[in-house]
């Protein structure tokens, strides 16, 4: 999947918040790309642009999004979703919201089912749920169960199983694991990492947490106020961020095996997506802010093999590093 | 020592042998053909001591009956059976009016600035309700300690903040007017319900270096209570894990993180994410999740899960014993010291 470009608004009376600004990143093929940013950053509406489930009062303003050489802006609404499910599937965050408590869980598969293959049989669709539940450690018997009969973990795990039902080669999981604890959150993430293996899935996670994307993610993105701040390898992200962002925001994260670290703060909070400082949208809050910042947004430069970073400070240091 | 209970004259919160069960209510059928009553265990048995100016820490899941605990020691939650003394005095064999007056000394941060805060009240109002009510500071000099106050939390300039309203905030400014707000009175003691859990990530270490702050400005003995283990060794000194309604093991937190004893608490280390990309490894994580209160297994309430358990475990309930100097634990891989 690649991303060119895209930015979606919603509008509400006359205020409009950009969520999601001049957005380009790519989605290679097998890999788990993390996407880190804070409430607000646009990363969930990036998550659902991708789906093509931005609705009034969102609207995608600008950008391509290619998937396997279609453009989803193109498509309809009957081949878009045709596309969901069968190609590309989504986990939300809260297991009980997004399954309905008067249906069993059998049920929910056959509905899913049934709406992407009209033809496929009540038999089939129940004998599919029953061979993916049995993939994620729920015994079979239990189809005929409501949602209400499951724990939380075993309802996300329902949720992981409606997502891959329909073998799509990318899921996209918008913190998954939020609403759990954190043993039933290592559960899922190891259900999601051996998944990944065995159906040969592309991952897109979504998530704050920046232990879960250094445990799941070869690539991270950090978003920063609708837009990305840097794109690079896991461990380039923990060992050698290059946007003052990253490095403040990794510093601020607590790491209980590290004996007495001390965190820093970063100063402020996340600006308003309806009134955006001018410039770069990190510079109210940056230590190393200087005149430019202020007055121009920063573009991406590339600032390694794999990576690039939107920051001008990293623009000199390039050419530094292509003047050798 | 700390959470044996018995006399300590420098504990400030003691706790003892604590239980909640709640009733559980039944259709009219049920009662009429069953005589046994249920009910959920949310707390069972718990004894520990807090000293003046501890962190103290309540470390669980969802459903361990940490928040409950947190409850009862506020005085806002009457207990099954159980004591609670603070500062020497039994907090529940206090009458209404007195138990009002002594609810001076606490206070409280919860996790949800929002709904903590009245959305018609301005800021300078909202700070200024417990001074008016629960202190002898003069109406005239209200405003200007208020200001102070702001000032304190990193509000500033303090008068913009005053007439604002809560939605004009952020939601980590938010959460410093609650703070500002619950230390308004000068409170000896401080519960913190998972004050971080819903602030920005990069706004919360700002909150917790801010209660920190608090608690050496004020001498405040704060009770945190929190799933999120990270948060709990950063600001604790002492600790409590809690499981299905029981504590588990318990002592100093640097104790505790590096040499965690009971398998539950081994488990819940392992589990949690770490920010290190080199460190990615296979991990034992238990199987299943949390029981019901309603029907605890027998024995060790964590048996069922435990990867080292044995035939003792599901017959017999450990005793939270003391293992090294200040550290218990309750399981029966250790006998004791």
């Amino acid at each position: 999947m690649d991303i060119q470009g895209l930015s979606v608004e919603y509008r509400t009376g006359d205020v409009t918040a950009r969520a999601v600004q001049d957005v380009s990143l790519e989605l290679r093929k097998g890999e788990t790309l993390g996407l880190v940013g804070e409430s607000g950053s646009g990363k969930s509406t990036l998550g659902l642009a991708l789906m093509g489930l931005i609705q009034p009062p969102g609207y995608i303003t600008a950008g391509e999004i290619t998937f396997d050489g279609v453009d989803l802006r193109r498509l309809g609404s009957d081949d878009l979703r045709n596309l969901r499910g069968t190609k590309i599937a989504m986990i939300f965050q809260d297991p009980m919201t997004s399954l309905n408590p008067v249906k069993k869980i059998g049920d929910h598969f056959i509905e899913y089912i049934q709406a992407h293959d009209a033809h496929a049989s009540k038999q089939k669709a129940r004998a599919i749920a029953e061979t993916v539940l049995a993939d994620l450690g729920i015994p079979a018997s239990r189809v005929d169960d409501y949602p209400h009969q499951f724990s939380g973990g075993m309802r996300q795990r329902v949720m992981v199983g409606l997502a891959l039902a329909l073998n799509p080669s990318l899921i996209i999981a918008d913190e998954p694991t939020t609403a759990l604890d954190v043993i039933v959150e290592a559960q899922i993430l190891k259900l999601l990492r051996d998944l990944k293996t065995k159906y040969s899935l592309s991952l897109l996670l979504i998530t704050h947490n920046m232990g879960i994307v250094a445990e799941m993610a070869d690539r991270v993105a950090v978003m920063y106020a609708g837009k990305i701040a840097e794109v690079a390898p896991t461990t380039e992200i923990f060992e050698d961020p290059k946007h003052p962002y990253t490095k403040a925001l990794l510093d601020t994260i607590p790491n209980i095996q590290v004996e007495d670290k001390i965190l820093n703060t970063i100063p402020g909070s996340p600006p308003s997506l309806t009134d955006p400082p001018p410039g770069c949208p990190f510079h109210p809050r940056c230590p190393y802010a200087f005149e430019r910042c202020r007055a121009e947004v920063p573009e991406s430069v590339v600032t390694g093999t794999d990576s690039e970073a939107a920051c001008f400070l990293l623009e000199g240091v390039i050419a530094r590093h292509s003047s050798k | 020592m700390f959470p044996t209970g018995g006399c300590n004259r420098s504990s400030f919160i003691e706790v003892k042998s604590l239980k909640k069960y709640f009733p559980v209510q039944k259709g009219l059928v049920a009662q009429l053909f069953s005589r046994t009553s249920q009910s959920v265990k949310a707390v069972d048995n718990v004894t520990f001591n807090v000293e003046k100016g501890d962190v103290f820490g309540l470390v669980g899941e969802s459903g361990s009956g940490k928040t409950t605990t947190g409850k009862i020691t506020a005085g806002l939650l009457r207990p099954t059976s159980g004591e609670v003394m603070i500062d020497g005095i039994d907090l529940y064999s206090l009458e209404r009016k007195k138990l009002r007056a002594f609810r001076r000394k606490m206070q409280f941060v919860f996790q949800d600035p929002l709904s903590s805060l009245n959305p018609k009240m301005t800021i300078g109002n909202a700070i200024s309700e417990p001074l008016r009510y629960l202190s002898d500071v003069p109406a005239s000099k209200r405003r200007g300690q208020v200001l102070e106050l702001l000032e304190r939390v990193g509000l500033s300039p303090a008068d913009s903040f005053y007439s604002r309203y809560p939605h004009h905030l952020s939601g980590g400014q938010r959460q410093r007017v609650v703070i500002a707000r619950a230390i308004s009175i000068d409170p000896e003691y401080l519960i913190a319900d998972e004050p971080v859990a819903m602030v920005d990530v990069s706004v919360r270490a700002q909150i917790m270096e801010l209660l920190l702050k608090m608690q050496r400005e004020l001498n405040l003995t704060i009770l945190l209570i929190t799933h999120d283990l990270a948060v709990a060794k950063y600001m604790c000194n002492k600790i409590s894990v809690m499981y299905l309604g029981k504590i588990m093991e318990a002592g100093r937190t640097k104790d505790i993180f590096a040499n965690p004893l009971h398998p539950y608490t081994q488990a819940l280390l392992q589990a949690v994410p770490i920010p290190n990309p080199r460190q990615r490894s296979e991990k034992k994580i238990p199987v299943g999740e949390i029981p019901s209160a309603l029907n605890p297994p027998s024995g060790c309430v964590f048996h069922p899960r435990c990867p080292l358990v044995f035939d003792r475990c599901s017959v017999e309930i450990p005793e939270l014993l003391e293992r090294d100097t200040g550290h218990f634990v309750a399981c029966h891989l250790y006998p004791g010291k």
